[in-house]
């Protein structure tokens, strides 16, 4: 992700630059869309999170401060965040395993079929793999804190009371996954060490 | 460091605090470099878990409605920015410049100018100014109350996860004190089982004794029976060295005396005397046993007088051995018998004689 570049871009864009919005979007309007499918399993309702996240983006990006975290952080927490709302909305759990969501997805994924240029398409699907590699590795009551709290919107008291698992135990867990999937990005050049 | 917020950190980079707990948290980053850098490793980190979606394309038409969204507020928002015009004055950029050819606002400024839309415009803009004042009474009296609600709402948060500690506590010291009692129940019960088995052996002890006791009882009563026996044996034995060594005597003589032939034909007698001694023995056997009440006694004889001896009574065989006895020699008798007496025999004979033989050669 080029943070650097997003944060220019995103000042164009407070400027009202909508070639940067452009640029912007078709950056990262494929993650934003897979994202809310991920979450969602709906094509329909995930087009429409993907469009009011850009939107809102467009419409907010004065508010945006690199203080919080990335811009990235920012604008997929968005869509995460709108995507959550549906499904407390519809109260819909989607329960997809990884590997399952990986497959179907990729199966319907333009992305493999486009004609884009073959060396970052390469890497892209190389960073997936390995995402999904690192994510696998971890032991599965840390995994399932993950998914639970980042793909089903569940806050640490939900996960608490549905599952009986107390607060101490979730707050660790969580650090103690997030802490291997770095080493685990670390190691593919992911993340800054 | 505070040890609560830094274990919220990586929960807050997945998204799962609440709104509280998340002004907690960013409050506390805002003034700890060390938790900011840790969580935005986390937030970099969670970043990279988009990667699990595959990136889907999105449809032409989404994409479309969307730029075109964007381009109308883009030329919405530039047409209200104020630009500098070749007069050098700043205008909105919608205003008319002196060499530019009338344009929206020039007509609604010819429109407006017209009295009755004036006068209603005025209006509805006194209606609306009164309006704004009752909406902002309103918003701050809501924002008053939002502000109370949200301390409410911090304090019962607090409250909860407080109450929330004291529940986990609590449930473990339940786990640890059944875990005892389970650990105590289990000793009682191996205790109880110890309890029985010594029970078991105090009672199979008490029996052994009582078994050990009657077997000491037995065997006295044989030991006194031996010892009775014992003492019997020896005074047999003691009688029958006696009269061995009366029958080997040189001066021994056997006299034999036979039964009553009316009373007694079957009964006999050997008579073994020592004429110089005062000692002989009597062997007698064919006798006819006597009642409880009757005994035999020897009687000494000499002419018309006689003389009681040793009483006696046989075996089922008829048989008897015995020992007579007298003050004087029994060389000294004439013949020697044998009557029948009362128990304890009698002092003169009062009985029919049985067995009778002479002592005179």
């Amino acid at each position: 992700m080029n943070k650097d570049n997003d944060e220019q871009l995103i000042t164009q864009i407070v400027a009202g630059d909508v070639d940067a919005y452009q640029a912007l979007y078709h950056r990262y309007a494929s993650s934003v869309l897979g994202l809310s499918y991920r979450i969602l399993g709906n094509r329909g309702q995930a087009e429409e999170i993907m469009q009011e996240t850009f939107w809102r983006v467009w419409q907010n990006a004065s508010s945006f401060t690199a203080h919080r975290g990335s811009f990235t952080n920012w604008m997929f927490g968005i869509a995460r965040n709108l995507s959550i709302d549906v499904i407390r909305k519809e109260k819909k759990v989607t329960m997809e395993s990884l590997p399952d969501a990986h497959s179907e997805q990729a199966e319907s994924s333009p992305h493999l079929k486009a004609d884009h240029n073959v060396p970052e398409t390469a890497w892209a699907l190389f960073q997936q793999e390995q995402v999904h590699v690192a994510l696998a590795d971890l032991p599965s009551e840390q995994r399932d804190v993950v998914e639970w709290i980042y793909f089903q919107g569940k806050t640490r008291r939900e996960i608490a009371e549905e599952f009986g698992i107390p607060f101490g135990t979730i707050n660790t867990r969580a650090k103690l996954a997030l802490q291997k999937l770095k080493r685990a990005f670390e190691g593919v050049g992911f993340v800054e060490e | 460091m505070n040890e609560r917020i830094e274990d919220l950190l990586a929960v807050y980079a997945l998204g799962g605090l609440t709104k509280e707990e998340r002004r907690q948290v960013e409050v506390y980053v805002d003034t700890n470099p060390a938790a900011k850098a840790e969580l935005d490793n986390y937030l970099q980190t969670v970043d990279a878990l988009v990667l699990t979606a595959v990136p889907i394309q999105p449809s032409p038409q989404t994409t479309a409605d969307l730029l075109a969204r964007v381009e109308a507020d883009a030329r919405q928002r530039r047409m209200s920015m104020p630009v500098v015009g070749t007069d050098g004055k700043k205008r909105p950029s919608f205003s008319k410049s002196p060499q530019s050819s009338p344009s929206m606002w020039d007509m609604l400024k010819s429109l407006l100018s017209s009295p009755a839309i004036g006068g209603a415009g005025l209006a509805l803009a006194a209606i609306m100014l009164i309006w704004a004042f009752v909406l902002l009474g309103r918003n701050a009296a809501l924002q008053s109350f939002n502000q109370t609600l949200t301390a409410d709402i911090t304090y019962l948060e607090t409250r909860v996860m407080s109450i929330k500690v004291d529940n986990d506590d609590l449930l473990a010291e339940n786990e640890s004190l059944r875990n005892e009692n389970l650990t105590l129940t289990n000793r009682v019960t191996a205790l109880a089982q110890e309890n029985q088995n010594l029970i078991n052996t105090a009672s199979t002890r008490a029996e052994r004794e009582l078994e050990l006791e009657a077997e000491i009882s037995s065997l006295t009563a044989m030991n006194n029976e031996l010892t009775d026996e014992y003492a019997a044996l020896d005074e047999s034995t003691l009688v029958a060295r006696n009269v061995m060594s009366f029958l080997t005597s040189p001066a021994v003589h056997t006299v034999t005396i036979l039964g009553n032939p009316e009373t007694q034909p079957d009964a006999t007698g050997q008579f073994v005397v020592d004429a110089s001694s005062n000692t002989a023995i009597l062997i007698v056997t064919g006798m006819d046993p006597l009642p409880d009440n009757s005994v035999y006694q020897v009687l000494l004889i000499q002419g018309s007088e006689h003389e009681t001896a040793e009483t006696f009574v046989v075996d089922t065989q008829g048989e008897s051995v015995l020992i007579v006895s007298s003050e004087n020699p029994l060389g000294n008798f004439d013949a020697v018998g044998v009557s029948i007496e009362p128990a304890g025999g009698s002092v003169q004979r009062t009985g029919e004689v049985v067995l009778l033989g002479s002592l005179i050669n």
